[in-house]
């Protein structure tokens, strides 16, 4: 195989931007994707590389589409391959989180013991009166979405397809979910500080 | 209502509360200076601020998180 030398950014945006060298560009872009990916994606189980293939071939054409907002912070190819990690990572989330909606979730009257890890690594870290004080915080301080967006990330659901299912953008989820965890670190801080012992002086003169 | 979550959930919750900013950058953002980020290590982003935000969003964000080091991963193991 012939060693080409290596495109520059200005190289790769105006052969894709126009014929004559578009579709030989475009093919370079590709394999290069596929390479990306398969570096990106390795030791993944369940990745062939047929889905290698038709994630470079979505990633590409959301490249194209996108073209015009590069803004030359990185090189090229680099900026490249984020999207098309990001087209990949997004289309293995939804396989494996499957067609489970929200209601399988039960978000409403929530006990998702399911999905993380049964060994619960978490023992060690989290106290039992933390955990009441959470989730008691849970309950009063969160408006109904606001439960339903902590919820569910914590239950593993994609933020994708919790977003289509909520009917709002991934910016607006993301905004929902910051609220939720300001307002609910809040509760706990106010919380803490209710239940923390006095000083040793005013203890004395207390009551 | 009863809120039961498991232990391992609750632990996240935990950390994610303790990463928490009051303001943040949203995956739009963060996406959009990610490719500068792992390439330059940051140096290529605009301000510290913007540098902190950054990083900060991937403690509080897995999805963006596992792009950032699949993306990593991608450039280190090159050539
Ligand atoms: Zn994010």
């Amino acid at each position: 195989m012939v060693q080409e030398e290596p495109r520059s950014d200005e190289q790769w945006l105006s052969e894709l931007r126009e014929a004559p060298a578009r579709a030989e560009t475009v093919v370079a872009l590709r394999s290069y994707v596929v390479g990306g990916l398969r570096r990106a994606l390795a030791g993944r189980p369940g990745v062939s590389d047929a889905d290698l293939e038709d994630f470079a071939q979505a990633s590409v054409i959301r490249i194209l589409d996108r073209l015009e907002s590069f803004e030359g912070r990185s090189r090229f190819t680099t900026w490249a391959l984020a999207i098309a990690i990001r087209v990949a990572m997004t289309e293995l989330r939804r396989r494996r989180w499957g067609d489970r909606s929200l209601a399988d979730l039960e978000v409403d009257r929530p006990s998702p013991r399911s999905t993380r890890a049964e060994s619960d690594p978490g023992d060690a870290l989290v106290r039992a009166d933390e955990i009441a004080r959470l989730e008691r915080a849970i309950e009063t301080h969160l408006t109904p979405r606001q439960r339903t967006a902590i919820l569910a990330e914590l239950a593993g659901m994609p933020t994708a397809v919790l977003a289509e299912q909520l009917g709002i953008t991934p910016n607006a989820l993301y905004k929902l979910h910051h609220d939720a965890r300001r307002k609910l670190r809040a509760a706990l801080e106010q919380d803490q500080a209710r239940s923390a012992p006095p000083p040793s002086n005013a203890a004395r003169t207390k009551r | 209502m009863t809120v039961e979550l498991s232990r391992a959930q609750l632990a996240e919750l935990a950390r994610l509360l303790a990463s928490t900013a009051p303001e943040e950058v949203d995956c739009e953002v963060f996406h959009r200076h990610l490719a500068a980020l792992v390439e330059r290590h940051g140096a290529a982003v605009d301000t510290p601020e913007l540098l902190r935000s950054l990083r900060q969003h991937i403690e509080v964000c897995p999805e963006c998180r596992e792009e950032f080091e699949a993306l990593l991963r991608a450039m280190e193991r090159r050539d």
